[in-house]
Order: structure tokens, then C-alpha cells, then sequence
């Protein structure tokens, strides 16, 4: 997770206080980007997103959950969907602040990735293979 | 059946479960703060991901992922509490300065405590293998206990639902001269009322603010969708009042509607009303047709209602305006509620006073029988339940044993590192509490695992007992459950750490630290002892176990007087109100026709080679007592002559195979309305009233008049493989009326196929008849057999288990004096011993202590096996053929166990111990 916990507290505002977001953090928000999820949704679409090579664990995920909803990048959803089975699941969503810690991070790796492509180390972005 | 049941269960239910009850389980080490805010979330999450797991993996995916799980939670603790936030009070991390003043009073023993449980989870967690066994040992003892503790607290010991429970009871009249009666033994203290007893009594009686009278019925349905034979209830208007019970929509029955010449009327359960009607409130007041009567629905009952183990859909009211000509029908059980304060002996007493001023015509009652209701209803599950309970307590403490050998076994290997920190300054208090603190921690460990052992083996028990016992579908895993596993988990801690923080504290540390891995002989004989008490309760229930399967087996092999094979017996329920006529044989006549084209039908289907028809078919549950009397026996003083009877179609006898042992069969023309009356009665029946005379030719009467008894045939096992000697007699169905309540079927082709066309085939002739249950006769024997198999099951189990544990503890201490003995064991090889000498004088070790054990277990069970004699048949509670196969057999199973240690002797290398010291 965040290496510093208290930066994000001094600027709340300010997305970069975030930065870099531990692997599961981003995977979490990006999931959420998608829609409103529960626990079991986050980590399937988790597993579809990194194409079945990361699925966290309930543990994994909810440590960081309570984290990153301690920190407000994410909170409860407005409403559920109506065929709900499990009164005991939460549905959550991101929150505004989420969504700029989580365009912050990938523009962050963006850059990132566009400087490794400038050296060479990195593949063609898509649509550009020679 | 159960077992196989869950077996069967493809994708791995029983999986699911389990990997539930570990995941709470491994919950607990979360941090408390994190636990709560998450919790449920997480169950949640898991169970989610178990389904789809299961659908896409099935049972190896699933395992995988709850293993993937249970270390991601357990992570999930880790990280918790290194991140701080969520971790351990700051007592108990303590600032580095804090920690090194000397701490004192009562902080210090917190202080002391919280080390010794740090110390003892590094050391279990330095011996993986031996504390996995450890903590797997306790937890299947704690297991073992806490499902039974749970199914008893379900069963008896959790009070019923209603208010002031223990002042709701049962009142019986009691009939001392029925007692040992081989028909009427059973009900000697439970006989039943009849309407005029019940009301006389509610003038005279004052020690009780209430009473009600219910009986079970069953009816016919019609006129709503399918008709549907369904069971029902009577009940006085009393009932509902006396439990407290409100009703969910309309109203309960009213003093008013306990008069029949009123409206007929009715209460429908919650359960009925969802199914049937589809939880329309506007039930209320419509009628419907039960047994073609119109009845008015006047309420629904609340959820869940439930008295006494009837198992009624709806309830109509019992009493009526007082009948004297009902005085002798005795056919209602009575529950009341006493008044507050009340002596039961009082309210007993009172009631058999009421009682005895009655006049009787039938039978004379000489008291009465008042007892809590929860009482009555588990009577018959209390003794085999608490002897359940015994047997797993046993099994628990044979894992003790097994676990307190083990933990002697390291603690001698531990003695020098104990002595090096008693002369660094330990008090032997000191060390002591660290050693009892290693136990009970790991008992605690066990038991968090045994939780989990216990839901599976509630499971389990649950899907083998019979579904109608009581209460047994809400046995599971609830906070008493629970307490009773943290109990436990504490004796046992306490059992098993007291033997060796005792004999370590006394350690002479300078002997200590001088010796070599050699133990103090006392030490290991001390070990050798708890191992041989293990094998001795193993034995108990080992002998438990043969006993009660070796009267399964003699039941298994009871002829039943009827060959089973092909054989199979339908039951139905006609409604005979439908042939109501004027004339009575017109409706006899009526009634037969009907019968009789049934019976073609079932004789058409291929395979079939005949049918009977019987009021009353073997393990089908009916039957019927009569009074007799018979041409030339006198009774004797006080004795009750009664039969069960049966009005059957003229080849009954010959459908089930009966045998014939004198005289004739009944012929076609005895099976009419207007032959002469014979009868054919039993062998029992025979030998008791004309011993060394022929029966045949004498005269038998009943209600229905005098029978010439025309032959005589082998008992048959009617009600249950057990009970034998019941007098029993036949009469042709047609004088009776043709009325008859059982099909039986003899296929000589292929038994399953038949039953399969059965109900197509009588619907055929009467779509409106309800057919209760098709089975073939052998499953209906099986079925007969459902408790004794449960007992013998149970015990098998728990002695399997605690002969495994104490063999385990056999293996551990052979292998042990392996290991201290291995400078002995190089010197004789040095000197020229032979391989099997070495390794007979292992094996002598093991053996002997086993039989030692077994011994002492045997000349136990001698003594203990007597609580066993009620439930045992055809078999002796010394029967010596269980006794010499339980000590064979311990013998062999101990010479294997100790049989890697005494190869592991012959391959030491005399030259590598000697050196090793």
C-alpha cells in the first residue's frame, strides 16, 4: 500500500500524495473505474483484468479496501442492484478524489512507459507494430 | 446412507462447509478492530467465490482456492499487525525501556503470561510436524465432543419455545398391569385419555392453570388443486393458550368451536398456508374440503409451530359436548401447564384421584404419570444419547493421553534446555506455568480446529439419525457450542500440561545437565502407562463398538417370517366416506369392487406373479390391537390375552411366504362376506395357549364374533426384527367389511421396475387416491433399522478413532525407545545379537504394553458394557466372541504399529552409536 500513510492526510486534495499506488490499490480502483462491484466482483474483474494472473485473496483485498476507504479514494455505492442475494455484502464505488488518485497513476505510468519506449526497452504501443 | 449421501455430493458440499467453518475459524486471528469492521464483508466474499469456485473447478478447485484463501487471511493478520495499527495493546508491545525495569504485582503476571504464550507458539512452531499431530489429535477429541455436546443441548437440554417451559408437561393415566406386557408394555405409564376422562378431570383438578388433549389424524384433501392425503392434528381449544402461542392472521380455536354440531373449522400452519394457498391473507374465512367435509379456515398459526413431534399441516378442534359412549376410546395424550408453584407429585396424585373415580369399562387405571413435556418427547433419545456423549468424552481423553505421551516424549528431549534456564534463574514455578501455558495454548489451537471438526461431524450425524427426532435439523455450531469447545480446550490444556510441568519442575537440574539423551526410567515408564490408559478406553469402545455391530448383524440375519426377496408393499389411504351407502353390504360390496380392480391392475403390471391385500403389511406402521379369547385357555390372573390382528385377502400368507406349520391355507371361498369364520393364527400364539396340542379346529374370538382357527404359520416380525413372541392372527378381509390399507406385491422379475409403474397403475383406477409410500419390503427392514445402525456407526467412529490414537501412541513410544536406547541397542549388535532379537525386543514392547492396556480394557467393559443391555439383541454385553476379537485384533494392530520401530532398531550401526554419545 501507500508507503507513507501520512502524506495522504496532509493534502487530501492533492491526488500525487498518493503515488505510486501499490499494485492491488490501483487494480482495485481500476476495477471500480468499470462500475460498482462487491468484494467477489472486485477480484473476479481483478482476474480479468491482469488475464487471470492475479486474483487477491478476500485478506489481500480487504486490508487494502479498508485503507483506501480510510483514505477516500473509495466509498460505499449510492444504491444496489435489485437481485442482490447477500444482505452482508457492501457495494462500493469510487469517490472523486479516487478517480483523480486513479487518472494520476496511470498517466504516471504512461509517462513511464512512453520514456522506457524511448529507450527502446518496451513494445510498440498498439496499432503501431511496424 | 448419510455417509454415502455426502460422499456422493459431487462439487463437494461438505468442502464448502468445511472450508467455511476454517475461514471463521482462521478469522479469529485477524485483529479485532480490522475483524469487526470487515467481517462480514469477508464471509461474504468467500462464500461468493466458493460457489463460482465450485461451479468452474469443482472439488480439487475448490480446495485450492480455500487453501489460497485461509493463507491470504492468515496474511491478512500478519500484515495487520506488523502494520501496526491494528496490532497488539501497548502493554504488551512495551517500549524497550519499560520492558527492562522489573515489572511488578499484577502487571507482572500479565507480563509473565503474555511471554510464556510467545514462548510456547515459538516452540510448537519449532516442532511443525509433532504439534500439527498434537493440535490435529485434540482437535478431533474436541471435535468428536462438541458435536455430541451439540446434538444433546438441541435435543434435550435446550428448553422447548414456550413460555415458563417447565411448567408445560404431560399427563398420563398409568396401567401397572400392562407393565411387561409384550404388547402393551411400552405405554404402561403413558396410556392415553378419553374425551370424558378429560373433561371430568378439568372439573376436579386444581394443581394445574390448564389443560388441552391433541391426537394426530390424517385427511384427505380435495378440491384444491391435486387431492393430497395430509396429517393433521386434533387439539383442544386449551392447547394454544397453555403454549402461548398467538396466531399470525385470523384467530385460534375458541371453547365455542370444540362443539361439533357447530361449523366445522380449521387452523392451517404458516408452512401449509405458504405452499398451499401462496400466503393469500384471504384464507381466512374460505373453506375447504378435507375428507369430504367443508371446513372453515378460521386463522393461520405462527411459524415454526410445532408440540410433541406432530407433524400436522392443519389442525381441527377435538372435543365436542360430553359423550358417554366415547368414555371407552381411549385416544388422546394430554398436556397441560401447572400452576405456578405446583407440585408435580401433587398435580400426579391429584389427577390419578380423578382418574380413579371414573368408571372404567375397559381397562382399570391405577394412577398417573405427570412429567416435563421436553421430558417425554426425548425419553427414548436420552440413555443412547448420553452414552453418545460418554463416548466421545472418552475419545478425548484418549487424545489427551496421546498428546500428554507426546509432549513427554519432547519434554524429555527438552530436559537440558529447562535446566539450563532453571540455573540461568528460572523458578521451578517459573517453569512450570511455561510448560502448562505450552499445553494449554495448544490445546486452544486444537480446539479452534476441533470447531471445525465438530460442523463436519455435526453434518454427518445429522443426515444419518432419523429426520423425525427431535429438533435435530436445528443441530449445528451456536455460542454454547462453542463455549462447551473453549471448556474443553481448557481441561484438556490443563490435563495435558500438569503431568509434565509436575515432573519437570522437579528435574535436579545438575543430573540433568550431566546426563545423555537417555530419560530417567521413571519418565519413560511414565510414558509407557499413559499410552497403555489410552489403549484401555480405546478398548471399552472398541468392545462398545463390536457389540452393538454384532447385534445389528444378528438383527440383519433375524428371519423375518416372510421372504423379503421380490417382495414389496404399498401403502395407500382410501377415503371410504366416498362409498357411503344406506346398505351396508351394498357399500362392503362397494368397497371390495374397488379393491379388487385395484389389485388386477397391480397384478397386470409385468413381473408381477401375485398380490395381497392386508389391512395392516409388515414395518408399515398400522396395526391393530384387539382383546381374544380363546376356546379351552383359561387366562391367567390378571393377564391380558391381546393379538395383533390382520384382515387379509386369501393369499396373503402365500404372497409373503409365510410358512404353514399346521393345517391349511385360506381357501377362495373363505374370502367372502358369507363363509364360515376361520382364522389362522401365529406359532406363538398356539404354543401359549394349547402347548402340545393342536390348534387347529379350536375356536378364537374378537369383537367380531367366534373363529374357527383353520392353520397355524411362523411369527412374522411385524413391527420391528427385534421384537418376537407377539401373538398375531388373520381373519379373511371380506367379513370384515374388505376394508384394507396395504398392497403387498410378489415380482418374480425385476422388483424396481415394478414399483416404478405402481402409482401410474393405481391412479389408472382412482386418480384421487393418495398412495402414501411404494418400497420394497427389504428397504422397509433397513429403514426399521435406521437407529441401531446410527449407534453402531457412531460407536464405530469413535472407537476407530481412539484405537487409531492410542496405536499412534504405541508407534510414538516404540519409536522412542528406539531413539534412547540406541547406544544399548549398538552395544548388543556390537556384541553379536541377532537382527531378530532386536527387533522382537521392540516389538515385545509395544505389544505388551497394548495388551497390557487391553487388558485392563477388557476386565472394564465387563462392568461398563451393562449400560449397552437394553439396546443390544441376540447378543451378550460379555459376549465372548466381541472380547477375543477386540483383543486379537489389538494385538496384531499394536504388532504393526510396532514394527517400523523395530526395523528402524535392527538397521542401527553399532559403530554410529557408540559414537553418538
Amino acid at each position: 500500500m501507500a508507503r507513507n500513510p501520512t502524506q495522504g492526510r496532509d493534502d487530501p486534495a492533492d491526488p500525487q500524495t498518493f503515488l505510486p499506488l501499490p499494485d492491488l490499490a490501483l487494480h482495485v480502483l481500476l476495477a471500480l473505474a468499470e462500475g460498482d462491484l462487491h468484494g467477489w466482483g472486485i477480484i473476479k474483474r481483478i482476474g480479468e483484468l491482469t488475464e487471470g494472473r492475479s486474483r487477491p485473496s478476500s485478506g489481500s483485498l480487504y486490508l487494502s479496501m479498508v485503507k483506501l476507504e480510510e483514505r477516500t479514494l473509495i466509498t460505499d455505492a449510492p444504491t444496489r442492484p435489485d437481485d442482490d442475494d447477500d444482505p452482508r455484502r457492501r457495494y462500493y464505488t469510487l469517490t472523486p478524489l479516487g478517480t483523480r488518485v486513479l487518472e494520476a497513476e496511470t498517466s504516471r505510468l504512461s509517462r513511464l512507459v512512453g520514456h522506457a519506449r524511448g529507450l527502446g526497452v518496451a513494445g510498440a504501443p498498439p496499432g503501431m507494430e511496424p | 446412507m448419510g455417509t454415502r449421501m455426502i460422499a456422493g455430493t459431487p462439487n463437494g458440499g461438505v468442502l464448502q462447509h468445511i472450508g467455511l467453518w476454517l475461514y471463521r475459524g482462521t478469522l479469529v486471528w485477524v485483529p479485532r478492530r480490522l475483524r469487526i469492521q470487515v467481517r462480514d464483508e469477508l464471509l461474504s466474499t468467500f462464500a461468493a467465490g466458493q460457489r463460482h469456485v465450485r461451479e468452474k473447478g469443482g472439488p480439487a478447485g475448490l480446495l485450492l482456492f480455500t487453501v489460497k484463501e485461509l493463507a491470504g487471511l492468515f496474511a491478512m493478520g500478519v500484515n495487520a499487525r506488523r502494520r501496526g495499527r491494528w496490532g497488539r495493546s501497548a502493554i504488551a508491545r512495551g517500549p524497550a525501556p519499560y520492558r527492562m525495569r522489573p515489572v511488578r504485582g499484577p502487571r507482572r503476571t500479565v507480563v509473565q503470561l503474555i511471554q510464556d504464550v510467545r514462548f510456547a507458539l515459538r516452540n510448537i512452531a519449532r516442532r511443525p510436524a509433532a504439534m500439527s499431530l498434537a493440535v490435529f489429535t485434540i482437535a478431533i477429541g474436541i471435535g468428536a465432543s462438541s458435536a455430541m455436546f451439540s446434538v444433546v443441548d438441541t435435543v434435550l437440554l435446550r428448553p422447548l419455545p414456550y413460555p415458563d417451559p417447565e411448567r408445560v408437561v404431560s399427563v398420563y393415566p398409568t396401567i401397572p398391569e400392562w407393565r411387561g406386557h409384550q404388547s402393551l408394555g411400552h405405554v404402561w405409564d403413558r396410556a392415553s385419555w378419553s374425551y370424558p376422562e378429560f373433561a371430568e378431570w378439568k372439573q376436579r383438578q386444581t394443581s394445574f392453570e390448564i389443560g388441552a388433549v391433541i391426537s394426530g389424524g390424517a385427511e384427505t384433501l380435495t378440491g384444491a388443486g391435486e387431492p393430497e392425503r395430509i396429517n393433521t392434528g386434533r387439539a383442544s381449544w386449551e392447547l394454544f393458550s397453555i403454549l402461548g402461542v398467538s396466531p399470525a392472521l385470523g384467530r385460534l380455536f375458541t371453547a365455542e368451536d370444540d362443539n361439533r354440531t357447530g361449523e366445522r373449522v380449521t387452523l392451517l400452519s404458516a408452512e401449509f398456508w405458504r405452499n398451499r394457498f401462496g400466503a393469500d391473507s384471504d384464507v381466512v374465512g374460505s373453506t375447504i374440503r378435507l375428507s369430504n367435509n367443508l371446513h372453515t379456515v378460521v386463522g393461520v398459526l405462527p411459524d415454526g409451530f410445532e408440540v410433541a413431534g406432530y407433524q400436522a399441516v392443519l389442525w381441527t378442534p377435538v372435543g365436542g359436548p360430553p359423550d358417554e359412549t366415547q368414555r371407552g376410546n381411549h385416544n388422546l395424550k394430554m398436556i397441560a401447564r401447572l400452576r405456578d408453584g405446583a407440585a408435580i407429585e401433587r398435580a400426579q396424585a391429584e389427577t390419578a384421584q380423578s382418574l380413579l373415580a371414573q368408571p372404567e369399562p375397559d381397562h382399570v387405571v391405577h394412577g398417573a404419570n405427570v412429567l416435563p413435556l421436553l421430558e417425554d418427547i426425548t425419553q427414548d433419545a436420552r440413555a443412547p444419547l448420553f452414552i453418545f456423549v460418554a463416548s466421545s468424552l472418552l475419545v478425548l481423553v484418549v487424545a489427551c493421553g496421546n498428546v500428554a505421551a507426546l509432549l513427554l516424549g519432547v519434554g524429555i528431549e527438552r530436559e537440558q534446555e529447562l535446566a539450563v534456564r532453571g540455573a540461568l534463574g528460572a523458578g521451578r514455578g517459573r517453569l512450570a506455568g511455561q510448560l502448562l501455558t505450552e499445553s494449554v495454548v495448544l490445546a486452544v489451537l486444537g480446539g479452534v480446529v476441533g470447531i471445525a471438526v465438530a460442523g463436519v461431524a455435526i453434518e454427518i450425524i445429522v443426515s444419518m439419525a432419523p429426520a423425525d427426532a427431535h429438533r435435530i435439523d436445528q443441530v449445528g455450531i451456536d455460542g454454547r457450542v462453542l463455549g462447551f469447545g473453549v471448556v474443553m480446550s481448557g481441561l484438556s490444556g490443563l490435563l495435558l500440561g500438569l503431568m509434565p510441568a509436575l515432573s519437570f519442575s522437579r528435574t535436579s537440574i545438575v543430573r540433568s545437565m550431566q546426563a545423555s539423551r537417555a530419560p530417567g526410567v521413571a519418565k519413560s515408564r511414565l510414558q509407557s502407562a499413559v499410552v497403555a490408559g489410552e489403549m484401555a478406553v480405546a478398548t471399552v469402545l472398541l468392545v462398545g463398538a463390536g457389540l452393538l455391530t454384532r447385534s445389528l448383524m444378528e438383527l440383519n440375519a433375524v428371519e423375518p417370517g416372510f421372504q423379503a426377496e421380490g417382495l414389496a408393499s404399498v401403502l395407500v389411504s382410501p377415503d371410504y366416506g366416498r362409498f357411503d351407502a344406506d346398505d351396508e353390504a351394498a357399500e362392503d360390496a362397494a368397497v371390495d369392487a374397488y379393491f379388487g380392480e385395484i389389485r388386477a391392475e397391480l397384478a397386470a403390471i409385468p413381473g408381477v406373479d401375485d398380490v395381497a391385500i392386508s389391512s395392516s403389511s409388515p414395518f408399515g406402521r398400522s396395526r391393530s390391537n384387539n382383546f381374544i379369547e380363546l376356546e379351552g385357555y383359561e387366562p391367567a390372573d390378571g393377564e391380558l390375552l391381546i393379538g395383533e390382528r390382520y384382515f387379509v385377502s386369501d393369499n396373503y400368507v402365500n404372497v409373503l411366504q409365510t410358512r404353514l406349520l399346521e393345517g391349511r391355507h385360506f381357501t377362495v371361498a373363505d374370502d367372502r362376506p358369507d363363509a364360515a369364520p376361520v382364522a389362522m393364527i401365529n406359532e406363538p400364539l398356539a404354543r401359549h395357549a394349547w402347548p402340545g396340542e393342536s390348534a387347529v379346529g379350536k375356536r378364537l374370538s374378537f369383537w367380531a364374533g367366534d373363529f374357527t382357527i383353520v392353520g397355524v404359520v411362523e411369527e412374522v416380525r411385524d413391527r420391528s426384527l427385534s421384537s418376537s413372541s407377539v401373538f398375531q392372527y388373520y381373519v379373511p378381509r371380506q367379513r370384515m367389511g374388505g376394508r384394507g390399507g396395504s398392497f403387498v406385491i410378489r415380482a418374480g422379475g425385476d422388483l424396481a421396475a415394478v414399483i416404478a409403474l405402481v402409482r401410474d397403475r393405481i391412479w389408472s383406477v382412482d386418480p384421487d387416491l393418495p398412495v402414501r409410500s411404494v418400497l420394497p419390503l427389504r428397504e422397509r427392514m433397513q429403514q426399521s433399522l435406521a437407529e441401531q445402525r446410527l449407534s453402531a456407526q457412531l460407536m464405530l467412529a469413535f472407537s476407530g478413532v481412539a484405537i487409531f490414537l492410542a496405536l499412534l501412541g504405541v508407534y510414538g513410544v516404540t519409536a522412542r525407545t528406539v531413539a534412547w536406547r540406541t547406544r544399548e541397542v549398538g552395544i548388543r549388535v556390537a556384541l553379536g545379537a541377532e537382527q531378530s532379537r532386536v527387533m522382537g525386543m521392540i516389538l515385545r514392547h509395544g505389544v505388551r504394553l497394548a495388551l497390557i492396556g487391553t487388558g485392563i480394557g477388557l476386565v472394564l467393559s465387563f462392568g461398563i458394557m451393562r449400560v449397552l443391555e437394553s439396546a443390544l439383541y441376540g447378543t451378550a454385553p460379555t459376549d465372548p466372541l466381541t472380547l477375543v476379537l477386540v483383543a486379537v485384533s489389538v494385538g496384531v494392530m499394536s504388532l504393526v504399529a510396532s514394527l517400523p520401530s523395530s526395523i528402524r532398531a535392527t538397521r542401527v550401526d553399532p559403530m554410529v552409536a557408540l559414537r553418538a554419545e
